[in-house]
């Protein structure tokens, strides 16, 4: 296999808060190849959206800076690329979909300019085919009557809409890599499987990658090609989709697939994980899961897990599953 | 708790553009406070056998064509000037920031009124506005506030109504509004205190602009009256001795320029920190 | 027995973007158009469609914190208007869907709360500070979160503080606009669980907006389905996702996705473009999209809601057909 467009190798984070340093991200190693499309899932304040950030070197660098590891895009490291380089990969070769659109909008700028301002800028075209560009994308998202709609300013947006917006944006520029941070969240269902489809299609015709951060289990399923689960600034479990959805290793990704609300089921409290979720000043010794998982022994109090690989490609740390499923294998 | 535990670093990080811009200013309040005990002479002591005399260890910025110490008349001008950014920056700020928040949050035809004066105000070039404002009123250095106040405020009006209009639809501000807040609360309480962080940030900047037409005003004779000692007046006397006598321009001169170097500074470094900028 | 809270022929049209020649009509978007529905005390009512057919604008409305052009909104049987709108804002709160921005950021959690004691005297003011961290407590947090700013909370923290703001004017109605989307599984299952013990010990009524079709049906007792400002279809949560009745319904449940290792995208079950509000087309909204659209359904005036088996539909194929 060729190598990847995208290979980030043991990346770190640390944030400066009161004058300690903290781990936020600690060695996450994924690659995307060209044309695949990676899940990114995991707890809420895990890491994932400050990945994606330092990837598109948007950290705010007072607070937060990358403290090991590489960043490879094809075959560029982009941990030390200059400030100058970036601007020409951003929005460009690298798209990415914001978490919350909303502040990341211009709030008193028409949607219809935001969009046509970077096609004049990234792929000088000339402001009439802006604006027909603006529209086509529109449209693609399906905003109806793009036309009419594009001389909105965000607030006369509904939060659906205002999602779309954000996505035509990163798709403006045709990138080569998409970062797409929870893209879905206020989308309902058949405009969300509109969407994903419209990335899919993507994928297929242009051969886009893509890294999808979702909550939702079910997205995953229906498009991704592999996975990466974070829990508290570290990869618990990554492998391809089928093996992670079908035989979770890590208990994190097992509990997560057993909280995933099903419309199938009555009326009825959720299931859920106990426990908060740890924060970064007051990570849990040893394997970070280890006080909210029932099948934690005393190894995993003192010692982190390293990944382990069970089968090509499927990597989990933990203590306990990950040798037990090794020792079936053999077996 | 162990000496060794004490760590240097503070406990908030302070941007180094604001701890510059703090030592300048806080540098030049002192030498305002204390002027009386640190200049040397009397600022306005006239000594018709020492004068244009250069820089010397007695005069350490030289004498002027009166003979006055140029050292002691920057020292007591630090006074006249820094009162003279901060005043002349209050009153806009305050007038500017009412009728901004105001007329953002109220809308409608108020907010069109207010927006026109704001358009008809910025018709005119900055310094001939205030220069016929203060000719009107007579020269002075109250004239001068007053002119200030009447010509400033439109930029911090323009500043916190786009601020405000941005806010109104947010969804903290619709929250308070279906908690059944009075208008009064949202606006003084919600609105305002997000809203004047950006106004805040300005006026650091606009105190330099302040302090600069104060000068030019003075140098015109329209402001702070000879013989007070004001760094503008004292370049408009200095001038005619350029040639000769280059230490009477030169030192108030760089003491306008660190001064207002400082209050960037304290402006950018504020910014930074309170998130304004990136 | 009056209902908690009654809708009628509700409409809110916004003056649309765009150029428009002078003389020529202001364009408009009607983004609720036509609604009706009533809520009893302790019932919760999921509401449901795509995005953009103006579910938000609907619960702002009914919250009076939205102009409406036509219809009334009454609450314990009373006309919500000018004078008798306090009453409502008194018994009346809303959840926000993105809970870092409805949380003031310059106020400390404390204050968010005790501010919404004090203005509406909930409690004398020598009780606010207790009153304050049992009502955080109530939500799962504990009274040293009092003295945080928003910033320094995770997003599940913030939407926790956002229920707690909700439940400090001891509400009859909660409106909560997609008020979990923005969370992740474990988080959202405690909010709801939260939401579904305090509705239970408090005896709230609830609007719940949502996309999550899952949650809505964990939820809720009636869902309401909206296409484009109107509602399409209503009835008993069970029966309306067990039997969906309007073709957009149908759709809409078949789109749900499961957790399926081998799944794929579900094929697209609504071909064409949704069609503009600013100028809807004639007869039912649904129809250039509806894989069983008649003759009659591109023609007259929208359908109206009607029997249709458990629950009712607004849709020609059940019934008021004459051929
Ligand atoms: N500017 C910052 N300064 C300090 N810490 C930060 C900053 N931004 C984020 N963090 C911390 O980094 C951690 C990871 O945050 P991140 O936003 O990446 O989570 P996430 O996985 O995207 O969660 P979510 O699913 O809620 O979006 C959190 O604990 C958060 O508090
Ligand atoms: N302030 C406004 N001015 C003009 N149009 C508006 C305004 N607010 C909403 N709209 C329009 O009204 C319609 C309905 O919006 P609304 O926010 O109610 O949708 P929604 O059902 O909540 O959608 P979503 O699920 O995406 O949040 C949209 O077409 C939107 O563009
Ligand atoms: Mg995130
Ligand atoms: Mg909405």
């Amino acid at each position: 296999m060729s190598a990847p467009l995208l290979d980030i190798r043991d990346l770190s984070i640390e944030a400066h808060k009161d004058g300690e340093r903290l781990g936020i991200v600690e060695r996450v190693s994924f690659s995307v190849a060209t044309g695949e499309i990676l899940g990114l899932v995991g707890e809420s304040g895990s890491g994932k959206t400050v990945t994606c950030r330092a990837l598109m070197r948007l950290l705010p660098t007072r607070s937060l800076r990358i403290s090991g590891g590489k960043i490879e895009f094809a075959g560029r490291n982009l941990v030390t690329a200059s400030e100058a380089e970036m601007r020409h990969i951003r929005g460009a070769r690298i798209g990415m979909i914001f978490q919350n659109p909303a502040s990341h909008l211009d709030p008193v700028m028409r949607i219809g300019r935001q969009i046509g301002e970077s096609l004049v800028l990234h792929l000088q075209m000339s402001p009439r085919e802006a604006k027909a560009q603006t529209i086509e994308l529109l449209r693609q998202v399906g905003i109806p009557d793009p036309q009419r709609r594009a001389d909105d300013f965000p607030h006369q947006f509904s939060g659906g809409m205002r999602q779309r917006a954000m996505i035509a944006l990163a798709l403006a520029c045709s990138p080569e890599l998409l970062i797409a941070d929870e893209p879905t969240t206020a989308l309902d269902v058949t405009v969300q499987a509109q969407i994903l489809r419209l990335l899919v299609e993507l994928r297929d015709k242009r051969g886009l990658s893509i890294i999808l951060i979702t909550h939702d289990l079910g997205v995953v399923a229906q498009t991704c090609d592999s996975v990466a689960v974070m829990y508290a600034g570290r990869i618990c479990e990554k492998g391809p989709k089928r093996d992670v959805l079908a035989e979770p290793l890590h208990p994190y990704t097992s509990r997560l697939i057993a909280c995933q609300p099903s419309a199938s089921a009555e009326a009825g409290l959720l299931p859920s994980i106990p426990g908060q979720p740890p924060s970064p000043s007051a990570w849990p010794s040893g394997c970070r899961f280890h006080p909210r998982c029932e099948r934690a022994i005393g190894l995993c109090r003192s010692s982190a897990p390293e990944l382990v690989t069970v089968r090509s490609n499927h990597v989990a740390a933990c203590h306990v599953t990950a040798p037990a499923r090794l020792a079936d294998e053999a077996a | 708790m162990k000496a060794g535990s004490i760590s240097l670093a503070m406990p908030v990080r302070l941007p180094v553009p604001l701890i510059l811009g703090l030592c300048i200013i806080g540098g030049a309040v002192i030498l305002a406070l204390f002027a009386p005990f640190i200049a040397p002479y009397d600022p306005i002591l006239q000594d018709t056998t020492n004068t244009l005399k250069p820089p010397s260890r007695a005069h350490p910025f030289g004498t002027d064509n009166f003979g006055r110490d140029v050292f002691s008349r920057v020292i007591w001008g630090t006074r006249v000037d820094l009162q003279m950014g901060l005043i002349g920056v209050l009153f806009p700020f305050i007038i500017g920031n009412t009728i901004g928040a105001i007329s953002g949050y109220v809308g409608g035809i108020v907010d069109t009124i207010f927006m026109r004066i704001v358009d008809i105000v910025l018709a005119f070039p900055f310094l001939v506005l205030m220069l016929a404002i203060i000719a009107i009123l007579g020269p002075g250095i109250g004239s001068f506030y007053i002119a200030m106040a009447l010509v400033g405020w439109v930029s911090y009006a323009r500043l916190i109504r786009a601020q405000t209009l941005v806010l109104k639809h947010s969804d903290f501000v619709t929250a308070a509004r279906s908690l059944g807040f009075s208008h009064g609360r949202i606006m003084f309480r919600h609105i305002v205190p997000n809203a004047l962080v950006a106004s805040i940030v300005f006026s650091m900047s606009d105190v330099v602009l302040v302090i600069l037409s104060g000068a030019a005003v003075s140098y015109l004779g329209l402001g702070v009256q000879p013989p007070t000692a004001e760094w503008g007046i004292m370049i408009a006397e200095g001038q005619n001795f350029i040639t000769t006598a280059w230490w009477i321009t030169t030192f108030p001169g760089l003491a306008i320029v660190a001064l207002a170097f400082g209050f960037s500074m304290m402006a950018d470094g504020l910014g930074e920190l309170l998130g304004v900028r990136e | 027995m009056t209902a908690l809270l009654e809708v009628a022929g509700l409409e809110v049209a916004f003056a649309a973007g765009g150029f428009t020649w002078p003389g020529q009509a202001a364009r408009q978007v009607k983004a609720v158009n036509g609604v009706s529905f009533a809520l009893n005390a302790g019932e919760t009512l999921g509401l449901v469609g795509e995005s953009g057919c103006g579910k938000t604008t609907l619960a702002r409305a009914i919250l009076a914190l939205t102009e409406k052009s036509a219809g009334e909104v009454l609450f314990e049987g009373e006309r919500v208007d000018r004078t008798s709108l306090m009453r409502l804002r008194r018994n009346a709160a809303m959840i926000f869907q993105d809970p870092f921005n409805a949380l003031n950021p310059r106020m400390r959690v404390g204050d968010i709360l005790a501010e919404v004691l004090r203005v509406h005297r909930k409690v004398p003011p020598d009780r606010i500070a207790a009153r304050v961290e049992e009502l955080l407590v109530l939500v799962g947090l504990s009274g040293e979160h009092a003295r945080r700013k928003p910033a320094t909370l995770s997003g599940g923290q913030c939407q926790r503080v956002g229920i707690a703001r909700a439940l400090a004017v001891e509400p009859k109605l909660i409106v909560a606009d997609e008020c979990v989307s923005a969370l992740d599984v474990s988080i959202q299952a405690q909010i709801i669980n939260l939401l579904i013990d305090i509705r239970s010990r408090m005896k709230l009524a609830m609007i719940f907006i949502a996309h999550d079709l899952a949650v809505v049906r964990r939820l809720c007792d009636r869902v309401c389905v909206m296409y484009l400002g109107r509602i399409v279809e209503e009835g008993a949560t069970a029966d309306v996702f067990s039997a969906p009745k309007h073709p957009y319904t149908q759709a809409l449940i078949r789109a749900i996705p499961e957790i399926d290792p081998a799944g794929s995208l579900p094929r697209n079950m609504l071909p064409g473009e949704p069609p503009s509000p600013l100028d809807l087309p004639p007869g039912c909204a649904f129809h250039p999209r509806c894989p069983q659209a008649m003759d009659i359904c591109r023609s007259g005036d929208a359908p109206v809601l009607r029997p249709a088996g458990e629950q009712r539909a607004a849709c020609l194929l059940y019934g008021g057909v004459r051929h």
